[in-house]
């Protein structure tokens, strides 16, 4: 667990890579109903694949994305939360749920597609001004 | 005077997305701040479509959302890019588009509109214009 604040805007040795910018994208809508979710994480693989530092915030019904036991084809979709997966292999490294969001949808009970950076929300809101851009698609 | 990028991700039937963005850019304009483009993705694309006919096209007086971004385009000479993969999604094509499927025989991407890559909005992001994003 650790803190998520990416401190790249005040780190000078981001220097050689002078797009390393920051971004947190927030998925709060469950995967499946709509596309929401899909086209949310679709966004944040594509800025990380241009050498953007992305967190993920899995917030509210969001989190259900990151079940293992999802079953995508029950309702004949692509499973996009397998990507979540491999998540690492596009440099997401920081992938955030909060404590209260974790204790609320009893998310230690259930196997997950990774294990998430666990936050108390008023962290999370205080690790905003770290970043250069914050995005919720709707 | 700055230089503003704008994102729009609400629905134009679901939201008041489009209009508070484009308020927004004309006061902008107006104030003498500059935009250097608008990205439309997820549910926001619809506007792109020239096939859509809005309640707001039933008055004469009032010009449609599509319209009023088109006229915006021509007259602050700002860029108005769809996502590419969130168009083709819900039916909004180009001419590349065309023919790529059986089904899809004719563009219907709304004039002054292009298609783009996410590509751009990695752009967008990494600029030093402040990226505004309205939601739905």
């Amino acid at each position: 667990m650790t803190d998520p604040a990416p401190g790249t805007i005040s780190n000078s040795t981001s220097s050689s890579n002078s797009t390393s910018i920051s971004v947190m994208i927030i998925i709060d809508k469950a995967p499946f109903l709509g596309s929401n979710a899909a086209e949310s994480l679709d966004a944040a693989i594509a800025l990380a694949s241009f050498g953007q530092k992305v967190t993920l915030w899995f917030s509210q019904e969001g989190v259900f994305n990151l079940l293992k036991g999802n079953q995508a084809n029950k309702f004949n979709q692509l499973d996009h939360c397998a990507t979540i997966e491999g998540l690492e292999y596009f440099d997401i490294e920081q992938v955030v749920v909060t404590s209260e969001d974790w204790d609320k949808y009893q998310l230690a009970q259930t196997p997950l597609r990774l294990e998430p950076t666990l936050l108390d929300s008023a962290k999370v809101v205080d690790s905003f001004k770290h970043y250069h851009q914050i995005l919720r698609f709707s | 005077m700055a230089s503003f990028s704008i994102l729009v991700t609400g629905s134009p039937f679901q939201s008041g997305a489009h209009q508070s963005a484009l308020r927004f850019a004309e006061a902008a304009c107006l104030l003498g701040n500059s935009i250097e483009a608008v990205f439309f993705y997820g549910e926001a694309v619809l506007v792109a479509n020239k096939l859509i006919q809005p309640i707001e096209s039933t008055s004469k007086q009032q010009a449609n959302l599509t319209q009023s971004w088109l006229a915006l385009s021509i007259q602050q000479k700002i860029p108005l890019m769809a996502c590419i993969s969130t168009a083709i999604r819900r039916g909004i094509v180009d001419d590349d588009e065309v023919g790529s499927n059986d089904n899809i025989t004719q563009p219907n991407l709304a004039e002054g509109f292009i298609l783009a890559g996410l590509g751009e909005l990695a752009e967008m992001t990494a600029s030093s214009n402040k990226l505004i994003e309205f939601g739905g």
